[in-house]
């Protein structure tokens, strides 16, 4: 399996302006440092409460915020950059990578030992800078954001998003044919009215919405055909990665299960890859292959299902586990209560951010940040007591 | 012996007269709460639970109506006593917890103003002892720094502290009954777990009767002792939880059961009832489930069952329950 995305070290901080001049003067640290990768096919849930940055990483992965700092890389290729402004672009290319390259060129000697000691986007870039435009700065540049239009479109082709609330993520002054045929419009995926109209039935019918309501409007249908809108206006572009942020959350019980079945069907029948964002850790187990889960703007715990689930290792985690309720009444499970609430974003606790909350804190967690460790193979815990 | 209701709720029917038509949001429920005991109700969005609760307290707006039925408190009809006498009633000795305490909590006031006031109203205190009483409540849900909290306003709490907050106000008069709608559905699991637990330990200390209305059948099991399940307008099973859970009879009890994706099995596929629930305004003929209905038979199509009495203490609106338990014998496994 190749990752198809790859977040490295995503930082997210939000200004908070006041007084007359809008000065800046604190800053909500919504994603504090988040790396973590999605490989091809798979299902990755991203699980938090409120306020844990979840929906912020979604945001940023769809450049609908700008990353304050991070890499984003999507099927080896940087798109950190592609909605930059060009000057910002170029200093963020050169701070990125000719920085690098050349630091590395000093330590290593030649350019082919450079070349050795780089992988993935690096090594391909590598070749591009050392091979290819002899180490030229402004030449470097230009490469990287020649077709810069078509690199957007092809990014905005390839990652698409599921909203929360059916309601308002479709306009309702446009019928569901303009809604769900703008992006193959758009992006020239098919010739003339025709086939447009075949693109658009055939995805409606997928989702399970007869193609002959492709010139109702939204209003004219219920919350759960409207999620059904949401993800067919998704899938009309073949995207390679969905985000479906909170895309269950706001459904009734009984069409819940609709949908998430429904999600599940399209994945195995188009070979998706889905970034599943929720608070609900029951909806996350269903159709989850990883989980990471995250407090306070941090990854907490990654890990794959089973492991996450019959060997939780962070003790949010297990709170988190604990606090849902379980439909047996012949359970009754032992539950950690969490004292207080989350802490605000805007100053976090210093050390570990759950230290004020956490039931096993000792002295070492609030003067010391705890590094992401693997416990075992691929079972990641950010706890300095986790075994 | 048999124990008697605190709270009986016999035939009620309310219905809201809108532009479009009538609205039957509860035709026809019946139930009993009882002291100390936890009454759970549950239903997906427009099955009438609020719209109960609400026809309970008699706070529904102008369009909605009580025609028909009966709200027994101590064999006081609550539907035909005078405004005056409800408002004794109303805080007094039927409380209620809404689910956003943002839109509860009045914001230009202090959490202490609208608890003192709350207070003063039903007892005979003044304002210096009603204070102290506030600050007792709240110290008593768990507000850290009552004495601090009291004169801050809702919008400097947090969503658990605001619930909190309104947890002390209902209790201020010790109520014999507690509606509590959907308390936690806007706040996070962990904060969902504090509020859960602190309203247990409450009821054990006062008495008090909780109705308990929620979607989430998580809940309902590990809070309620017996259960009402509601669907468009009219209660369709009604047990304790135990049975309920281990022993659905009707159809929608039995989906909804298997629809949820739980953290205690496995499951490799979720249940799908099919369709949408059905609009206010159109209910279909016969039994309001029928067109959802993996079991339904022509019957359905033409007469609304009766509620069927399956077993001790357990009810069914369904013409084919035993189908349910066929169905169960058949399927065990394929949705776990």
């Amino acid at each position: 399996m190749s990752a198809i995305l790859r977040v490295e070290n995503l930082v997210k901080y939000f200004p908070i302006r006041a007084g007359v001049f809008k000065r800046v003067v604190a800053w909500v640290k919504a994603v504090d440092g988040v790396s973590f990768e999605v490989n091809e096919g798979e299902t990755v849930g991203l699980v938090g409460e409120s306020g844990c940055g979840k929906t912020t990483i979604g945001m940023v992965l769809l450049r609908l915020y700008e990353p304050t700092s991070g890499r984003i890389i999507i099927n080896d290729d940087d798109t950190t950059y592609y909605f930059m402004p060009t000057l910002r672009a170029r200093s963020y290319i050169k701070k990125t990578y000719v920085d690098k390259f050349n630091t590395m060129l000093k330590k290593f000697g030649s350019k082919d030992a450079v070349l050795n000691a780089l992988e993935g986007v690096d090594k391909k870039y590598a070749e591009i800078f050392f091979n290819e435009v002899n180490s030229s700065v402004g030449k470097f540049c230009s490469s990287l954001l020649s077709n810069i239009d078509e690199k957007r479109r092809q990014f905005r082709k390839n990652v698409q998003i599921v909203f929360q609330d059916p309601y308002s993520s479709l306009n309702p002054r446009l019928r569901i044919k303009s809604i769900v045929g703008e992006g193959p419009a758009v992006h020239k995926l098919v010739k003339g009215e025709k086939e447009l109209i075949d693109r658009v039935r055939s995805v409606l019918e997928d989702v399970g919405i007869s193609g002959d309501y492709m010139y109702r409007f939204p209003h004219e249908f219920s919350g759960g055909q409207r999620q059904r809108i949401g993800i067919a206006r998704a899938l009309a572009l073949s995207p390679k990665l969905v985000i479906a942020d909170e895309a269950v959350s706001a459904l009734d019980v009984s069409i819940r299960s609709q949908i998430i079945n429904l999600m599940k069907d399209l994945q195995h029948e188009h070979k998706l890859t889905y970034l599943f964002i929720s608070h609900d850790l029951a909806v996350i187990k269903y159709v989850s292959d990883r989980i990471i889960v995250m407090y306070l703007g941090k990854i907490v715990e990654t890990a794959a299902k089973k492991d996450l689930f019959d060997n939780p290792l962070h003790p949010y985690t297990r709170a988190l586990m604990s606090a849902i309720p379980i439909p047996n009444p012949n359970i009754k499970k032992e539950r950690i209560i969490l004292k207080g609430d989350v802490p605000s974003p805007v100053n976090p606790p210093s050390g570990c951010r759950f230290h004020t909350r956490c039931y096993m804190a000792q002295e070492i967690c609030s003067k010391e940040e705890p590094q992401m460790r693997e416990i075992t193979p691929g079972h990641w815990v950010a706890c300095h007591f986790a075994k | 012996m048999e124990k008697s209701p605190v709270l009986s709720v016999k035939n009620l029917k309310t219905y809201f007269y809108t532009e479009d038509g009538i609205v039957k949001a509860v035709d026809g429920v019946d139930f009993d709460v009882y002291q100390g005991e936890t009454l759970g109700i549950v239903g997906e969005s427009g099955c009438g639970k609020s719209v109960t609760a609400l026809s309970i307290l008699r706070i529904l707006d102008e369009k909605g109506r009580i025609v028909e039925g009966q709200v027994l408190l101590d064999a006081v009809d609550l539907t035909k006593i005078d405004e005056q006498e409800m408002r004794k009633i109303r805080g007094k000795d039927i409380a209620i917890i809404f689910q956003e305490p943002m839109v509860a909590l009045n914001p230009v006031f202090t959490v202490g103003e609208q608890i003192v006031e709350a207070i003063m109203l039903h007892q005979k205190v003044d304002e210096k002892a009603a204070r102290v009483m506030a600050i007792d409540l709240l110290r008593k849900v768990g507000i850290p720094e009552p004495e601090k909290r009291i004169d801050q306003y809702p919008h400097e709490l947090s969503g658990g502290m605001r619930q909190r907050a309104m947890i002390a106000m209902a209790l201020s008069c010790k109520p014999k009954v507690l509606i509590a709608d959907e308390p936690t559905t806007a706040l996070d699991v962990t904060i969902q777990a504090q509020i859960m637990e602190l309203m247990k330990e409450l009821q054990r200390e006062y008495g008090m009767a909780i109705m308990l209305i929620t979607h989430d059948l998580g809940l309902i099991a590990e809070n309620a002792d017996r259960v009402v399940v509601m669907y468009a307008g009219k209660v369709v099973e009604y047990a304790d939880v135990k049975t309920l859970f281990n022993d659905p009879k009707h159809p929608y009890t039995w989906g909804l059961l298997h629809a949820i994706p739980r953290l205690d099995i496995e499951q490799t596929r979720l249940y799908n009832i099919p369709g949408v629930v059905p609009d206010p305004l159109h209910f279909p003929s016969g039994c309001k489930f029928h067109p959802r209905c993996e079991f339904k038979e022509e019957r359905c199509t033409r007469e609304e069952p009766e509620l069927i009495k399956v077993g001790e203490n357990h009810t069914v609106r369904c013409f084919f329950w035993q189908k349910v338990d066929e169905a169960k014998m058949r399927k065990v496994g394929e949705f776990m």
